[in-house]
């Protein structure tokens, strides 16, 4: 119950914030532009790809990479969006206010990441709206786009984790937004690597967030990605209790 | 742990926090029933605000227990949320949402309900003259409105307990005398108090008792109507102070110079007496009026105290 309050607080307070309407607003617009150009290349090479069989379809060349485009954006975006999520409370000292109220520190966490995941979720419904507006004139491959739905929308709950994870080590939200771009980025950096981690060191690339998002995102859904992407939420949120709840106790 | 005051609505019993390497709050204990009002006094660094936040449940304790309404904190985490009100030394209000969505957000906090919450909000609107700015985001106001929206924050559910850090932080002689009338009306309805202030003309205006905080120990904890009344009187001749004080009622006396004499009574309504006796003496006084308040001088005596290594 205190974890709904906490969140429908945290959800008020985003939605008053120009910064987070600025994010929002760039971010689809970027997408959005992207979309289109994307759209524009696929109608120029459709009449070609027809003639071949097994020629990649509107998902494969215009949705899912404009999903991918999302996910290297989310890199940014989730850091920024959380930083204040607890490093802004601590720092304005509505932290103690919630403690007084009696809020507990797992309720303060789940609260506000659930917040961030519910702003987040709505960005990626009207990503999905663009490829999805044009599905009674396309054909489209619907198992392929949820899997790689459900690795976005994985990626994104994962990223911001390690956002307010890094929100609840600091008091000072630039700092906390920095902590989780340079996690997040380390985290991402296998993708630059390629093949050649994993052959190098196979435990830095199953750490690795592409390792784990590349499958979802060709449509192959497997457990062991999924539980990668879970774990790392709960680690993150975990810190984040722990954290928060010694405060009270060292604070 | 034995409460040694069965049922207080606020407990502590031998509190002890320590905060950056230092020891913050050393072995605390008083308690507070309804209705009583409690100021705590303390020069800065005395461990006021930390005492407050661990009163509050903001702060956990590093030993010693404090219950409230006979239930240890420690025990039940949540319990603050209908229990207590507390308004921090700088009103924490979240700057990005208006004064209305501020009380609303304190009130889901608190589990109240919408109708409770908008009812409770215009009443305390009204009560704290804030209806001028109701619409303002918290982040726009000036020192006072926002101690005065953190008050209404900490008044809305009505709780039992009021924990209060120098709540007249930034309010004109106006506002504070509403904040003081508000108290006494608060306490006549059995709330306990508890308020920290620098102000000790706030602390006698309101406060039942008082607990002087030093070096984070806890050096005095009476009523304030206990603390005796002092006096300077004047006198035409020389007079023996040794004498003065072998007079009823007379607690302390002591020479300012040779024409003016300090006395400290038991009772404030002994002055009259005090009178009679002086003349019968053949000392009569030539002027009496009220020394330097004793809680000041208290407070001062404590205060200029150095720890004991």
């Amino acid at each position: 119950m205190e974890t709904l309050t906490v969140a429908r607080i945290e959800f008020r307070r985003l939605a008053v914030r120009p910064m987070v309407w600025w994010l929002t607003a760039a971010t689809l617009a970027w997408l959005a532009w992207n979309f289109i150009i994307g759209l524009s290349g696929f109608l120029k090479l459709e009449p070609r790809l027809a003639a071949l069989p097994g020629a990649p379809g509107f998902t494969d060349l215009v949705a899912v990479p404009l999903l991918a485009q999302f996910a290297q954006i989310a890199l940014l975006l989730a850091p920024l969006l959380a930083m204040s999520s607890l490093a802004g409370e601590r720092r304005n000292g509505t932290l103690s206010m919630l403690f007084a109220a009696g809020t507990g520190a797992s309720g303060i966490v789940l609260g506000k990441y659930l917040a961030l995941l519910t702003w987040m979720g709505i960005m990626l419904l009207l990503v999905l709206a663009m490829p999805l507006s044009l599905a009674p004139a396309t054909a489209l491959d619907w198992g392929k786009l949820a899997a790689a739905s459900l690795g976005i929308a994985l990626l994104l709950a994962t990223l911001l984790a390690l956002a307010v994870a890094c929100s609840a080590a600091t008091a000072q939200p630039a700092l906390a937004a920095t902590g989780a771009l340079i996690l997040s980025l380390l985290l991402w950096a296998g993708s630059l690597a390629g093949s050649d981690l994993a052959t190098a060191s196979p435990v830095l690339h199953y750490l690795t967030l592409p390792t784990h998002l590349r499958p979802l995102l060709r449509g192959w859904v497997d457990t062991r990605d999924l539980v990668y992407f879970l774990l790392l939420i709960g680690l993150a949120l975990s810190f984040a209790v722990h954290r928060l709840g010694n405060e009270r106790k060292l604070g | 742990m034995h409460s040694s005051v069965p049922h207080a609505l606020l407990q502590l019993n031998k509190v002890y926090r320590r905060r950056g390497g230092h020891d913050v709050v050393q072995g605390v204990s008083l308690s507070l029933q309804a209705g009583e009002v409690l100021g705590l006094l303390g020069v800065n660094g005395a461990g006021k605000s930390t005492t407050l936040m661990m009163m509050a449940g903001a702060l956990a304790a590093d030993r010693g227990q404090i219950t409230v309404q006979g239930r240890n904190l420690a025990e039940v985490p949540g319990q603050p949320r209908q229990t207590l009100g507390y308004l921090p030394e700088h009103a924490p209000l979240w700057n990005e949402l208006s004064v209305t969505e501020q009380l609303h957000a304190s009130g889901q906090l608190r589990g109240l309900n919408l109708r409770r919450r908008t009812q409770r909000s215009r009443q305390l609107l009204d009560t704290l003259h804030l209806n001028d700015v109701e619409t303002r985001l918290c982040g726009q106001l000036s020192l006072g409105q926002r101690q005065r929206v953190g008050l209404a924050c900490a008044l809305l559910h009505e709780p039992p307990l009021l924990i209060l850090d120098e709540p007249s932080n930034g309010l004109d002689p106006l506002q504070a005398e509403m904040l003081r009338n508000l108290l006494r009306e608060r306490a006549a309805a059995g709330v306990g108090i508890v308020l920290s202030t620098h102000l000790l003309s706030e602390v006698t205006a309101v406060c039942t008792r008082v607990a002087i905080l030093h070096e984070g120990r806890l050096q005095h904890d009476a009523a304030v109507a206990a603390t005796p009344q002092a006096l300077r009187i004047g006198f035409a001749i020389p007079v023996d102070v040794t004498y003065l004080k072998t007079l009823q009622g007379v607690r302390e006396a002591e020479a300012e110079d040779p024409l003016q004499v300090r006395i400290v009574l038991e009772d404030p309504t002994q002055v009259a007496a005090l009178t009679r006796a002086l003349v019968a003496a053949g000392l009569p006084p030539v002027r009496i009026e009220p020394a330097s308040p004793p809680l000041a001088r208290l407070f001062l005596d404590i205060a200029s105290r150095r720890a004991v290594a």
